[in-house]
């Protein structure tokens, strides 16, 4: 079922340039480089700020040129979200404690820049999110453990087993996934409607 | 029912460590094990002295892997409420004592990439048990020792011959200081920084380590600190009907002790929240000496924290 209102459902905000950090890292996907685009001008001159972009994303909003041309001092854009999210994880991996670390994007861009953050031990005062863009879903098969990314509607095939999954708004921030049970365990054959949910 | 429930002990050995500095081992009374704990955990030792009852936490000192014993140590303070002159002059090997369970209000982050521990005087003691903690696991860590002549660096020499140059030692006699700003300025992300000492290198650590961007979510400290004194009050419990009084040495949480009245406490240095109690009336003002409340708790004047916060005012009313 889905439940509105669950705790680990995660909770979005509007990016705001942090002053108590000393470090800025701007990483953004997609629809994610609006969010750039807004803060461009409230950030000061002489703050140390570095920005990665990519523009793979579901929507096909690429904003790597309008990024480009507002003057960053260090913009780095990448094809993929995967080269994106690599460059972030060596980018962490030669940070000082005092860095602050800003993620927009999809829900799943978001999630996936969360996990290589984990691995720094980033904690949320050190980390803003904002969602833009597709509202997609990354799920987690609990059955046989394959996440499938990009999932929109309600009931989805398990492409690691084949089963109907419902998917749930219980979200793992340790796998950045919404979790998937099978929709039909009770009677087999017998489904919810299909929605598109998530769109 | 018991809030807290204690431990009986006897004292097995006492050791000077410095001259000010005197530990304690303490066994159980029935023998056998006593309960698990991590580095950073306390326990309350119950004092029962001849007109006074004092609850004084120490924090364990020794290695989590040995239940044999605990070990505190317990620094004299002539000028203190008498609870440090108890455990000198009156605890002697075979004084039997009541201990709290350990609680631990001071934990490493499990998931943290490099520890920086920064200990002044007998503020190293939970650090000892932690240092055990870590020199166990993959965790990058280092010590900053601060202390005043040669004759206290013995917690610091002893660590320096095991741990080497995780361990850096700093004697304030010879002038000799922590260099907070270049210490903080310089550490990967993820890294978490713990201090225990005078409040004052609290202070002056964590104030350079935000200047450096630190959030705070990565600074961690505790401190024992006796409860203030002030003015004597008068305190009514408005469930159990009974009224007590609160002399001026006396915290609120000692006064209602010392009625029989089992209120819930845990640290007894206003950072833990058990011992929160609501506010009926009041004639007067809340003075709060905690790090528990929020802003808007004191400013509703309707919580207090009885183990170092009080009121000035002949009474106050409290739902209990």
């Amino acid at each position: 079922m889905l439940v509105p209102d669950v705790k680990s459902r995660p909770q979005y905000q509007q990016l705001r340039f942090d002053p108590s950090g000393r470090f800025h890292l701007f990483v953004g996907q997609g629809d994610g480089g609006l969010a750039l685009l807004r803060v461009r001008p409230e950030l000061p001159e002489s703050a140390e700020i570095r920005v990665i972009y990519t523009g793979e994303s579901l929507t096909g909003c690429d904003l790597s040129e309008e990024l480009a041309g507002c003057g960053w001092r260090q913009l780095k854009v990448l094809t993929t979200q995967v080269a994106a999210l690599q460059m972030l994880d060596e980018v962490l991996e030669q940070s000082l404690m005092g860095t602050r670390l800003y993620v927009a994007g999809s829900e799943g861009f978001i999630g996936a820049a969360e996990q290589v953050a984990a691995r720094y031990n980033l904690q949320s005062d050190e980390l803003q999110r904002e969602h833009q863009g597709s509202s997609a879903r990354r799920v987690f098969c609990v059955h046989c453990q394959t996440s499938q990314d990009d999932v929109t509607t309600n009931i989805v095939l398990c492409r690691g087993c084949g089963r109907h999954l419902l998917v749930r708004d219980h979200y793992s921030r340790r796998l950045a996934a919404f979790m998937g049970g099978m929709a039909d365990a009770e009677v087999p054959g017998c489904l919810p409607e299909l929605r598109e949910g998530f769109g | 029912m018991k809030t807290v429930d204690s431990i009986e002990v006897v004292v097995a050995a006492i050791e000077d460590v410095t001259p000010l500095i005197k530990r304690f081992t303490l066994r159980k009374i029935s023998g056998g094990l006593l309960p698990p704990f991590s580095g950073g955990c306390h326990v309350t030792v119950v004092m029962r002295g001849g007109e006074r009852t004092f609850r004084n936490p120490y924090s364990l000192l020794g290695s989590p892997r040995n239940l044999d014993s605990y070990e505190i140590a317990v620094r004299r303070d002539d000028q203190g409420r008498g609870g440090s002159l108890f455990m000198h002059q009156l605890v002697t090997v075979g004084t039997r004592l009541e201990i709290s369970h350990p609680i631990n209000l001071f934990p490493l982050s499990k998931l943290a990439r490099k520890q920086i521990l920064i200990a002044g005087g007998v503020g190293i003691t939970p650090v000892l048990a932690m240092i055990d903690d870590l020199s166990a696991g993959p965790i990058d860590w280092e010590l900053h020792y601060s202390f005043r002549g040669t004759e206290h660096a013995c917690f610091g020499t002893w660590l320096s011959k095991r741990h080497g140059d995780r361990v850096r030692l700093y004697d304030t006699a010879a002038g000799q200081r922590i260099d907070f700003a270049t210490l903080v300025g310089q550490q990967p992300l993820g890294t978490h920084l713990y201090v225990c000492g005078p409040s004052q290198m609290t202070v002056e650590a964590f104030e350079s380590a935000r200047a450096a961007g630190w959030p705070e979510s990565h600074l961690h400290t505790e401190q024992f600190a006796p409860p203030p004194v002030g003015v004597a009050f008068e305190v009514h419990l408005a469930k159990s009907e009974q009224t007590v009084q609160v002399s001026a040495e006396q915290s609120l949480l000692e006064a209602l002790e010392a009625a029989g009245i089992d209120a819930p406490y845990l640290c007894r240095s206003g950072a833990c929240g058990r011992c929160e109690l609501n506010v009926v009336e009041l004639d007067g003002e809340l003075i709060h000496n905690d790090h528990w409340l929020t802003a808007e708790d004191r400013i509703s004047g309707r919580k207090i924290m009885p183990c170092v916060s009080r009121a000035k005012c002949k009474r106050l009313v409290l739902d209990w």
